[in-house]
């Protein structure tokens, strides 16, 4: 089975006992590629695309990207928290049992890996802690550092975007993380296949090879 | 003056530990084991530590600053023990409601208080560091519930949690395992934790050999991200000489060349390169095909006219 670590993590959300948000058909839309991304997600998607090639997206007095833009107010202060030596998007996969997780990094520079997330809400640094995202990163491209830096946004009724501040923190790997990832995996194997899922992330796998 | 080249390691001169635990199981006592450390009793609890040392009892934010002002108060000190940062941040929230209540109406942090007592947590810390001190931040536990599981953490009040979260380079929970005092810095399924130096977990002197046991791991700690910032420098020179190479490559041959060498590469430098390669090759319009695993020049129309031509 080839699986994201997308799919993964938004399995490890539903699987949360005290989580009534997430309906099983939108894992199971995630995890086939069908779901249709929120507001949130596409603006997050654009913000992306901009500060990986802020020159590609610039417009008199800021940037634009798909229906969104961004006043140089807002995009700069989080250009400046980028390294332009890195790498933007490499990807990698690992294999664990007959699964192959793949990950995409936002930013890889030396041993060091940055994870840019935008939020219309209040920051919270638990919900990136608890997330399976970062250990998976750590297990797969093997970096030393992993840092998120959450940009915090805000989206007036006219659409206009604004910024209300940076938030970034750095994790580290842990003795037993690669442990964490392999029984995460194989929970979700063993979801993919109690809901047929299997035949589908099969032939994805064997699309990839 | 100093400046530090692009590819340089950025050594951290003063990480800040944060260690929580349950109360009465000699917290600030080790937090009495840091090098030359001055406790501010924020919990008033100082008096019962075994191995005290210099401490100031914290009443108001006011003590605080008066601290700040007078920079020969600190001089002496080389660690500042927060103790406990939970009390610490109530304080500050105090002194928010006291000089700025439409920031605290009715006492209780509006979203810009919390905003407010972020940013000065975040500057005191700071501050803190700038002056040279190494910051150990102590704070009691408290049990969340994590669906099924049960999960200890810092008992911070809110907000504020994160913050903290984020300015601790380290976070080690200690806890009793039969009569052993066990300090662990790894995140497990019972506790958080933040380990960068990658310590097992490890049993904690009696009080009365444990007199040093924080100095020691600051200067570890100290060295160990020292470490990692050493080492992803060297990778991140690796990177750069593999992108001036493939600047220079303007043949079909040099990239598929280059294919089993990046192959050879350390797991974390073999994705930046392989991007690196992808990128270039696609400026030079050459394809990648997936079965052979090789890049392959363009079919190009005005080469096949030839052909048909001759």
């Amino acid at each position: 089975m080839r699986i994201s670590t997308t799919a993964i993590e938004s399995f490890r959300l539903w699987s949360d006992p005290e989580q009534e948000w997430m309906d099983e058909a939108d894992l199971i839309a995630t995890i086939r590629g069908t779901s249709v991304p929120s507001h949130g997600v596409l603006l997050g998607s654009a913000f992306g695309k901009v500060l990986e090639a802020p020159d590609t997206y610039a417009v008199p007095g800021g940037f634009r990207c798909q229906d969104f833009a961004f006043g140089s107010d807002v995009v700069t202060p989080c250009l400046e928290v980028i390294d332009r030596r890195g790498v933007f998007e490499a990807k990698a996969q690992k294999t664990y049992g007959d699964c192959d997780v793949v990950a995409r990094a936002d930013h890889l520079l030396g041993l060091h890996l940055s994870e840019f997330k935008t939020t219309l809400s209040t920051f919270d640094a638990q919900k990136y802690l608890d997330s399976c995202q970062w250990r998976f990163y750590f297990d797969i491209f093997e970096p030393l550092i992993v840092t998120y830096h959450v940009f915090c946004l805000s989206e007036a009724t006219n659409g206009v975007i604004s910024l209300r501040g940076i938030e970034s923190f750095n994790l580290y790997p842990y003795a037993e993380l690669h442990e964490d990832c392999r029984d995460l995996v194989a929970r979700f194997a063993a979801y993919a296949r109690l809901r047929g899922l299997d035949a589908y992330l099969q032939q994805r796998q064997k699309d990839a090879a | 003056m100093k400046i530090i080249k692009a590819t340089d390691a950025i050594p951290v001169d003063h990480p800040v530990f944060l260690v929580f635990g349950q109360p009465g199981i000699c917290k600030s006592s080790l937090g009495y084991s840091a090098k030359n450390p001055l406790l501010l009793d924020f919990d008033k609890g100082a008096h019962r530590a075994a191995n005290r040392r210099d401490s100031l009892v914290i009443d108001t934010w006011d003590d605080i600053v008066e601290l700040m002002k007078s920079t020969d108060a600190l001089k002496g000190y080389d660690t500042i023990t927060v103790d406990t940062v939970g009390r610490c941040l109530d304080v500050m929230t105090a002194d928010i409601a006291l000089n700025d209540p439409k920031k605290a109406p009715g006492g209780n942090l509006s979203q810009q208080g919390w905003g407010v007592l972020k940013n000065r947590f975040r500057t005191w810390t700071s501050q803190l560091r700038a002056l040279g001190k190494d910051v150990l931040l102590i704070a009691h536990d408290k049990e969340d519930k994590d669906g099924e599981t049960r999960i200890v953490r810092p008992d911070i009040v809110g907000g504020s949690y994160g913050e903290v979260m984020k300015i601790a380079d380290f976070v080690g929970y200690v806890s009793m395992n039969g009569r052993d005092r066990v300090l662990d810095f790894n995140p497990t399924d019972r506790w958080v934790g933040k380990n960068p130096a990658g310590w097992a977990p490890f049993k904690v002197p009696p009080v009365e050999k444990a007199q040093t046991v924080m100095a020691q791991l600051f200067d570890k700690g100290r060295e160990a991200l020292g470490k990692i910032s050493e080492a992803s420098a060297q990778a991140t020179q690796q990177v750069e000489d593999w992108r001036s190479a493939i600047e220079t490559y303007t043949k079909v041959e040099e990239f598929n060349k280059a294919i089993p060498e990046i192959k050879k590469l350390p797991t974390a430098l073999q994705p930046q390169v392989a991007k690196l390669l992808m990128d270039a090759a696609g400026g030079h319009e050459f394809v990648f095909d997936k079965v052979k695993k090789q890049f392959l020049s363009p079919v190009r129309e005005d080469a096949n006219a030839a052909t048909v031509l001759s």
